[in-house]
């Protein structure tokens, strides 16, 4: 009987020294990876994502050459091969982020696809909005 | 002696369990991001080089950067230094970022006044490989 009560202790304690042990496991890792430092300077607050963008960036995904010659002029055309280069081809675009300042909106996007040499890349792409219409991209 | 024989196994188990929640929690946190479960998270690094860069302060840029010869450093510090005052900058917006790989992105909004009064809103992206900068753009 004190047998089986000394084994049933020596299990829970067991699993408590294990669970202690993960969760200051866990805490070490997510220590390992510090808070960013202060901004000196205050961020602006995000804005969601337009519509003129999220056309695009499904234009790009959807490999749909014919209606981006058509959203886009030459210019902005040639900005965005600047933006996604070394891309070539584009599998997905994700929405990240984005900020207005004085009616011009920049919505961050980042595309995720293959290189030439066949690697899995991401690539920051930006686009400047203004009245509703793509103005710029970086 | 006896006391530390009978903590040994515990401390076996603690020590065992640690490392495990390290590698899980790691492993979780890596991937999630990979999958862009949460969006990815503005790194220290990403910020540090940021404030530095901003601030025109050449060490952490040339910290953060890939190794490059001694020339090339003197010349950051030669331009920091005749571009000191010209910029004061008003807002830092992290806009988000992902990672795939060993590879991350960081997407900034920078609003500043330059020299001659003028306000500008742009954006900065800023690709991390190896924790260095090799992209900035």
């Amino acid at each position: 009987m004190w047998c089986a009560v000394n084994r049933t202790l020596r299990a829970i304690v067991g699993l408590i020294v294990f669970a202690g042990g993960m969760t200051a496991g866990a805490l070490a890792s997510q220590l390992a990876n510090p808070a960013p430092p202060d901004s000196p300077w205050r961020a602006l607050p995000r804005v969601g994502q337009d519509g003129s963008t999220a056309a695009v960036a499904a234009m790009i995904t959807s490999d749909d050459a014919r209606s981006l010659a058509k959203a886009l002029d030459p210019e902005l055309l040639q900005r965005l091969a600047s933006a996604i280069d070394p891309l070539v081809e584009v599998e997905d675009m994700t929405f990240t982020g984005a900020t207005e300042r004085d009616g011009d909106i920049l919505a961050a996007y980042v595309a995720g696809g293959k290189a030439p040499s066949g690697d899995r890349l991401v690539v920051g792409v930006v686009f400047r909005v203004r009245d509703g219409k793509i103005v710029g991209v970086n | 002696m006896g006391m530390l024989r009978a903590i040994q196994p515990w401390a076996v188990v603690f020590l065992v369990a640690g490392f495990l929640g390290f590698g899980i929690s790691a492993l979780a946190v890596g991937l999630a991001e990979d999958r862009a479960v949460f969006g990815q998270h503005e790194t220290a690094a990403a910020r540090a080089y940021m404030i530095s860069l901003l601030e025109n302060e050449p060490q952490t840029l040339i910290a953060l950067s890939p190794k490059t010869d001694v020339v090339s450093r003197a010349m950051q510090f030669a331009q920091a230094e005749a571009a000191a005052g010209s910029i004061t900058p008003i807002s830092l917006t992290y806009l988000g970022g992902r990672s795939a790989g060993a590879t991350q992105v960081h997407i900034y909004a920078i609003e500043l006044r330059s020299a001659n009064g003028q306000r500008q809103f742009f954006p900065l992206a800023l690709t991390f490989a190896g924790g260095h900068v090799v992209r900035r753009e």
